[in-house]
């Protein structure tokens, strides 16, 4: 177990061209941190840059208290589970297993002990004379996650591995995943796209995009108080929604006006922050689709919206309503029985306390900053 | 009642196959069930049967000193091309199987000995192995003349073969060792193997049913070397690289024997038929996927 420092890490491929930029983290002994982001954007090969599959081309990367940059895979006491994994498909389910400890000369009692002990924590005791072929893909997960966890490295690295998987499956090794790190309590770093597996699973999740980190935060955090509208649209499904307009002064306080030319009221605080430095400035003023409801509460301040229902999702215990009007497409996640049908005209209600409100320009949060200064 | 037209139909399946069977039939099925019964003849220098002679042709062959010269020749040429070519070749696959800047010129160079004609490499290694002005002598400064001394004229010739066979391995290594997955080696790299480890561990067992084809038909290609004996040694010095085609070829057309040729024929077809059947058993067995 130990704690892995990047310092400034950069992956440049050929003719300056950069899959990953500054990328400075101290993840610490113990810590899940993933890795999350949209595909290309250099998730993979900053993990793949740390289990030293690729090199690093800029910036320092330590492992406890040894610079790693140069040092062979095999030597950092690391273990990976790939997206297919990779399992050796002319060994058996103990072989494979086996397989680290065995290169490393571990003698053969000692391994027996282990494969064991670890197929018994993953049920697969029943499985070990078996070939690769003949498992199912949770079979496989599975034993791609004993052989990760038989040789109890410094750190696991797991890329996208519940991905091959299932609906169903997937839920159900996430939770496993969660109860092993609970269990064994080593620091793992792990490759998503899927931010459900990311909200779930982390400790500190990292959103990356075009090679930079856009956000390191716990998952509450980061769903709370997105730095930048990259962030606030990739956590959370269905997505915030982004509506484009200014700040207008409105009586005593202020309203943000939208291009579609709806007016919402703004919270005190937030008229406090927004006027007048905002005045006239392209602003983007983000909500939650479950900050949008069908009924307003009393003392609380709401921005009235009216639009057409596009569509309505019944998920059982709630529904997703798309509607339609000049500032866009919003999607709205209220009560089952909201009565909303799709070609209607409908007017739902936004709880401006809970709205977010981005640089036109810079998509920055504007609060995030006002947050971190006070 | 079914209609003529109807069983016409039925018949159509068959008529696609008449032309792939005339061309079997002609070359293939006639020249064998023509060859086993010629060796149970007696011929005139035409090669036409005269004298049933039934199974003399096969005891005079089981009972000379020549012909158990040929087999054990023989095997022992075929030792040495199948491990010397599938050596080549799985060589040169594993280090073709890098990239590399030139590593096309290198791919072509290896697979290139598939496209040169067995003679055309004999007469070339003719020269190089002259015991006075060839090049092999006169680079490693030895005196040997490899051809004519009974001792080496066996290993030159089925080195040469080696060589010659080593391309079409190749070939066959390079497509295995790309149907390896590159993300186990990837794995094998973080679990600590080196390169040895992932050689013998991976690659290799990852290979075997590329292997076991590729030692059939190595197997088979060996058996029936001809040219380059032809070419280089005609058999000798005196009968240390009779191989069993050679000698076949020796009976027939110089000694106008071709009775006892037929009966050599059919015991290398046995032999080779054996073999095969023997391996395919062994396969199932040995074979990892």
């Amino acid at each position: 177990m130990a704690e892995i420092v990047l310092k400034d890490v950069c992956k440049v491929f050929e003719k300056n061209q950069y899959a990953v930029s500054d990328f400075s983290l101290r993840i610490r002994d113990g810590e899940f941190v993933v890795f999350v982001g949209p595909s290309g954007c250099g998730k993979s090969t900053t993990l793949r840059m740390i289990a030293g599959l690729e090199d690093i081309s800029k910036g320092e990367l330590w492992i406890g208290d040894e610079l790693c940059n140069y040092a062979e895979p095999g030597e950092r006491d690391l273990s990976m589970v790939f997206q297919n994994y990779a399992l050796y498909p002319q060994m058996s389910v103990y072989d494979n297993m086996a397989f680290s400890l065995s290169v490393r000369k571990v003698p053969k009692k000692e391994i027996r002990r282990r494969v064991e002990e670890t197929a018994e924590m993953l049920g697969i005791s029943n499985l070990l004379n078996r070939r690769p072929s003949a498992l199912s893909g949770g079979q496989k997960q599975r034993v791609a996650i004993g052989s990760a966890i038989m040789r109890k490295p410094k750190a696991f690295l797991m890329d996208e591995p519940l991905s091959n998987l299932d609906a169903k499956l997937r839920t159900h090794m996430r939770v496993e995943l969660a109860d092993l790190h609970h269990k064994l309590g080593i620091t793992t770093i792990y490759v998503t796209h899927d931010q459900t597996e990311a909200m779930t699973l982390a400790d500190r999740i990292v959103v990356m995009k075009a090679g930079y980190i856009q956000q390191v935060a716990t998952p509450i955090d980061l769903y709370n108080h997105p730095t930048n509208m990259f962030v606030a649209g990739f956590i959370g499904s269905p997505a915030m929604n982004f509506l484009r307009g200014q700040v207008k002064r409105a009586g005593k306080g202020a309203a943000f006006l939208t291009e579609g030319g709806e007016i919402f009221p703004l919270t005190e605080d937030q008229a406090h922050v927004l006027w007048p430095q905002h005045d006239n400035r392209a602003l983007v003023l983000g909500i939650r689709p479950e900050d949008i409801c069908a009924a307003p509460a009393r003392g609380k301040v709401y921005g009235e919206m009216k639009g057409t229902v596009t569509a309505c999702e019944s998920l059982g215990n709630e529904a997703i309503v798309h509607l339609e009007n000049e500032d866009g497409e919003f999607a709205a996640r209220l009560d089952p029985d909201h009565g909303a049908r799709a070609g209607e005209q409908a007017t739902l209600y936004l709880n401006m306390a809970n709205a977010h409100f981005f640089d036109g320009e810079t998509e920055q949060n504007l609060f995030y900053q006002w947050r971190n200064e006070a | 009642m079914k209609s003529f037209a109807e069983k016409l139909k039925g018949c159509s399946p068959y008529a696609y196959l008449i032309p792939c069977f005339a061309i079997f039939a002609m070359f293939l099925f006639y020249p064998f069930v023509k060859t086993i019964y010629l060796s149970m003849f007696l011929t005139d220098k035409l090669g036409r049967a005269k004298i049933f002679v039934g199974a003399q042709n096969y005891i005079d062959l089981l009972t000379s000193e020549s012909f158990y010269n040929s087999i054990i020749v023989t095997l022992i040429f075929v030792v040495i091309v199948v491990f010397g070519s599938m050596l080549l070749g799985l060589i040169a696959a594993v280090l073709c199987s890098k990239t590399f800047p030139g590593i096309r010129a290198f791919s072509t160079s290896y697979a290139l000995p598939m496209a040169i004609a067995s003679s055309g490499a004999a007469m070339i290694f003719k020269v190089i192995l002259n015991p006075t002005i060839g090049l092999f002598n006169k680079v490693t400064g030895l005196d040997i003349n490899w051809i004519s001394d009974p001792r080496y004229a066996l290993i030159c010739v089925a080195v040469l073969t080696a060589w010659l066979n080593s391309g079409i391995n190749f070939l066959y290594f390079s497509a295995g060792l790309g149907n390896i997955d590159e993300s186990i080696y990837e794995r094998a790299s973080v679990d600590g193997a080196s390169g040895i480890q992932k050689f013998f561990r991976l690659t290799l067992p990852g290979l075997s049913p590329i292997m076991f084809y590729t030692l059939v038909v190595n197997i088979i290609q060996a058996f029936q070397s001809f040219g380059q004996v032809k070419i280089l040694t005609q058999g000798g010095p005196g009968e240390s690289t009779n191989l069993i085609v050679y000698s076949i070829y020796r009976d027939a057309f110089f000694n106008y024997k071709f009775g006892s040729a037929a009966a050599q024929s059919v015991i290398l077809f046995l032999i080779i038929m054996a073999l095969t059947l023997v391996m395919f058993k062994v396969e199932k067995k040995g074979v990892k996927y």
